[in-house]
């Protein structure tokens, strides 16, 4: 918590006068000037007077966590002070979010009292991305004191807030014609039409499997075994890109975008698409694909996004969901977390098939012309670099979606790549 | 259910108080540039009312603005034509220079006022502005009992000296209440 204390601008003011006042009659032997300093003292004396500030604690609650642009917020605003106090409220520093009412504060100022306050206030949800509502300020002072505590009540809570339907259609695009789509296939065998293998019967089997041919030949009964129709399982397990800045917003939606690419085209293949974040559980979308699928895709990554803020996902982080045994695991990740790139290699290790879509945010670091931040961009490139690097020798291939080139030509890298396996450790595009 | 009140707006209740402020510094600066009567009583009453234009935007000025205001009911109190005669209720003027002395106080606390109105979404100003009348009175009181103790016989040094000691032992004793 965040408190300090200083001066209402009368106290120097007052004590300067009195005590300037008192020296110069002092120093000159003119009691008139004495009492010119007087009236000052006196009046710095009752200001300093019980001087503590009441204590004062508060929160902010919200009557959504997840909403979408335009959507109006309730806010409730809650201060207890355990004494006679005057206080200043104030929530400042919103992002993504403004007063539904005119004017550009939410503030109030409460007269002299004590006891639980409630204030009420509401906002509307601006622009997508996962949104700290702004910080709770107050400012305390006992009613006609001269000392003021500001303090930092608590960090309002953050606030997902998903795109409208029009800006979603043009965020997610339908997905690129090249696809993975039937580069792998599911280990399971079941009742699919695709051939799998024959084997002898065993009890339990239908009759219809029975292959009449092979059963004649070998003068016992003989299944035909298919593929399962579900061509297999595919897990994105999804990075967080969330800070407060626009640019961390576009290397979201860069995010989104390469997400959707390889689960639209997955869902239209039958394929089970999971979103998977560190630590949460996973989110199967929709088989359909559709709106409803791209928005839960977005949450999800908000939701990531905002799990790095939130200390008690930090814990849970360390474990990792146990996934599907058929499961093609999809990393979509700027390489920001090592962590991250640990969880890829430890699914690949477990055996299942594991790719990565390094999504390049690069163009979007501040251009600086300062030597330190050179250097800080070229450490982080590197070190992005280097990470990339333990992905391919852990066998997990990769490919790096730029901003110019679009999520199509890494995909196909990527196919290329599942097919035929190349030398570890070397990089491509 | 709210319980702020949601009186006043920002604009109207401040510029209302910033106006009264700055009359009152007006009248101050012209009633001691009339009884002090020569150019340089003018010019600090006209740097007088500037510095109080000034503290309107800048609160730290207030501190400046007391001081100045000091100094030109100093430049009063300390003409040559009356040195030091003023200080006994019954001197002639006496009347004026307590309301002089009241008005630089009303004059900082009600810029007070307005720094506080100006940085508030909802504010109602009638605590603070009673409250800036309530210190006008108090220094008008003080300065009223301290005329009471220079009427009373004895070196006026030495009354001088006993509100200086009183006025620390004032302020040391809220420094040790702080400390615990």
């Amino acid at each position: 918590m965040i408190a300090r204390q200083r001066a209402d601008p009368r106290l120097p003011a007052y004590l300067i006068a009195g005590f300037g006042a008192l020296l110069v009659a002092i120093a000159t032997g003119q009691g008139s000037v004495a009492a010119l300093g007087a009236p000052f003292l006196a009046l710095a004396a009752i200001g300093l007077i019980g001087r503590e500030p009441a204590v004062v604690t508060g929160n902010v609650t919200l009557s959504a966590a997840r909403v979408i642009e335009g959507d109006v917020i309730d806010g409730v605003v809650t201060i207890e002070r355990d004494s006679d106090a005057e206080v200043d409220v104030m929530v400042a520093g919103l992002r993504g979010v403004a007063p539904a009412d005119a004017g550009t504060l939410i503030g109030w100022s409460l007269p002299p009292g004590s006891g639980p306050v409630t204030l009420p206030f509401r906002m509307r949800a601006q622009s997508w991305g996962v949104h700290d509502v702004g910080t709770l300020w107050v400012r305390v002072r006992r009613p006609g004191g001269l000392l003021i505590r500001e303090q930092k009540l608590a960090g309002a809570p953050t606030v997902r807030v998903l795109p409208t339907p029009l800006r979603l259609d043009r965020l997610l695009k339908p997905a690129e014609p090249r696809a993975i789509a039937g580069v792998h296939r599911s280990r399971f065998r079941g009742h699919g039409t695709d051939f799998a293998e024959l084997r002898p019967y065993q009890p339990g089997d239908r009759l219809r499997d029975l292959s009449w041919s092979t059963s004649a030949r070998f003068g016992k009964p003989w299944v035909t075994v298919n593929h399962s129709e579900r061509t297999g399982t595919v897990l994105l397990l999804l990075d967080a890109f969330f800070s407060e800045e626009q640019r961390s917003t576009e290397a979201l939606a860069r995010a989104a975008r390469a997400a959707w690419a390889v689960a639209s085209v997955h869902l239209k293949a039958q394929d089970r698409v999971g979103l998977l974040a560190r630590g949460r559980t996973t989110a199967w979308l929709p088989p359909r694909g559709g709106r409803r699928a791209r928005w839960l895709l977005l949450d999800e990554l908000l939701a990531v996004g905002g799990a790095t803020q939130d200390t008690v996902l930090e814990r849970r982080r360390g474990s990792r969901v146990i996934v599907p045994s058929d499961a093609l695991v999809v990393g979509i990740t700027g390489l920001g977390w090592r962590q991250f790139t640990r969880d890829l290699l430890h699914y690949r290790r477990a055996g299942h098939p594991t790719v990565a879509l390094v999504i390049d945010t690069s163009d979007l670091l501040p251009q600086s012309d300062d030597r330190v931040d050179d250097a800080a961009r070229r450490i982080w490139l590197a070190r992005r670099y280097a990470e990339r690097h333990a992905l391919e020798r852990g066998g997990v291939p990769t490919a790096l979606i730029t901003a110019g080139e679009g999520v199509g030509p890494a995909i196909s890298a990527l196919r290329r790549r599942m097919v035929r396996p190349v030398r570890p450790g070397a990089l491509t595009r | 259910m709210s319980d702020a009140r949601a009186v006043s707006r920002f604009g109207t209740d401040a510029m209302h108080i910033a106006a009264m402020a700055l009359v009152v510094a007006a009248a101050i600066a012209g009633t001691g540039a009339v009884i002090g009567g020569t150019a340089l009583h003018v010019l600090g009453a006209a740097a007088y009312i500037a510095i109080a234009v000034s503290a309107l935007f800048a609160p730290a000025m207030i501190m400046v603005q007391v001081a100045a205001g000091q100094v030109i009911v100093a430049g009063v109190l300390l003409r040559p034509d009356a040195p030091g005669a003023l200080l006994r209720p019954d001197a002639p003027g006496m009347l004026l220079l307590v309301a002089m002395l009241i008005g630089v106080v009303a004059t900082a606390e009600l810029l007070a006022v307005v720094d506080r109105v100006v940085t508030s979404v909802d504010h109602d100003p009638r605590d603070d502005l009673r409250r800036a009348g309530l210190a006008a009175a108090v220094a008008g009181v003080t300065f009223g009992f301290v005329l009471l103790l220079g009427s009373m016989p004895g070196p006026t040094g030495l009354a001088a000296v006993a509100l200086a000691s009183v006025a620390c032992v004032i302020v040391a004793l809220v420094l040790s209440a702080q400390r615990r």
